[in-house]
């Protein structure tokens, strides 16, 4: 059953990946490297327990 | 990718011999020897290793600490991907938060045991209770405080500020009528000044987590010094790239840092 709930639940979903496009779109523009920052920020954390 | 950062410390193997010779002369596997340090601290036949197991399991306790601040920053960086700026600021906080709690028990290891042992409300609330100076003075240390006081203000409590950072209260019309509501995404494309503002905050940040990092686990591999530091130059010429593409905005503006 499709509820108000749910159809927000679904819009904002929606939403989200819009606005995460629109957002690389805007990081890109302003430099390249904060469109990638973020996964070199994931590669600097250590791995548990390989790297201990 | 992964990039090893350490060996295990000399302490460390130290710590794990001095351990694995008394369970071997106890005739019982290391495993075992935990288990009976844990169950009974008056147990004479252990008291020589206590010490060393207290160090050891607080640094195991800690590596837990690592995994918890990994799952914070990737759900802080998709909530920034999707224009959640506030809700990012509230999992910086508790990125914060861990690696305090690694700094604190690398210098007083018993409370990484106290940490472990608060596992309902009332002991959880005894030990936020016992360490809170402690470790506001680990996060000044760390220069982690102040990042942590904006992200409790911002994401934490019922402020202004927090509803500042929507931009804006819209008004939504339909067929029930008009109403107001404060929209879930926090990047307005009309004014992307305010969100990479916060989202270079972010950034800086993370290095300085990486730092603590390093710091709580003594690590002293030479690469991943020069990758965490490249990634902090980056970061702050990041700030700069800012500062010379909005001149007239960020001179109105707080820019982090």
């Amino acid at each position: 059953m499709t509820t108000p709930i749910n159809i927000t639940l679904r819009y904002l979903l929606l939403q989200d990946r819009k606005f995460t496009r629109r957002i690389d779109k805007e990081l890109r523009q302003f430099h390249p490297w904060a469109a990638e920052a973020l996964e070199e920020a994931a590669d600097l954390f250590p791995n548990v327990p390989g790297d201990f | 990718m992964f990039l090893a950062i350490s060996n295990k410390s000399e302490k460390q193997f130290e710590d794990q011999i001095l351990l694995e010779r008394r369970a071997h002369d106890l005739g019982i596997p290391l495993n075992e020897l935990e288990k009976r340090l844990q169950s009974d601290k008056s147990d004479s036949a252990l008291a020589s290793v206590r010490p060393a197991w207290i160090t050891y399991r607080a640094r195991g306790i800690s590596k837990t600490l690592v995994i918890l601040c990994q799952k914070q920053f990737r759900w802080a960086a998709t909530d920034l991907m999707r224009g959640r700026v506030t809700s990012a600021l509230g999992h910086t906080r508790l990125q914060i938060e861990s690696v305090s709690l690694m700094n604190l028990f690398k210098d007083e290891p018993e409370r990484a045991h106290e940490w472990f042992a608060a596992q309902d409300e009332t002991s959880g609330m005894a030990f936020f209770h016992a360490t809170r100076q402690d470790l506001e003075k680990v996060r000044k240390k760390l220069h982690l405080n102040a990042a942590y006081k904006r992200a409790s203000g911002q994401a934490q409590h019922v402020r202004m500020s927090t509803l500042l950072f929507s931009y804006r209260i819209a008004e939504r019309s339909d067929e029930a009528g008009s109403r107001l509501y404060a929209p879930d995404n926090e990047f307005n494309p009309g004014d992307a000044l305010r969100y990479l503002d916060a989202f270079l905050a972010f950034l800086i940040t993370q290095g300085t987590v990486f730092d603590a990092i390093t710091q709580a686990f003594e690590v002293h591999n030479p690469l991943w010094r020069v990758r965490v530091t490249r990634f902090r130059i980056r970061a702050n010429d990041l700030v700069k790239e800012l500062v010379k593409q909005y001149p007239d905005q960020t001179r109105t503006i707080r820019v982090i840092p």
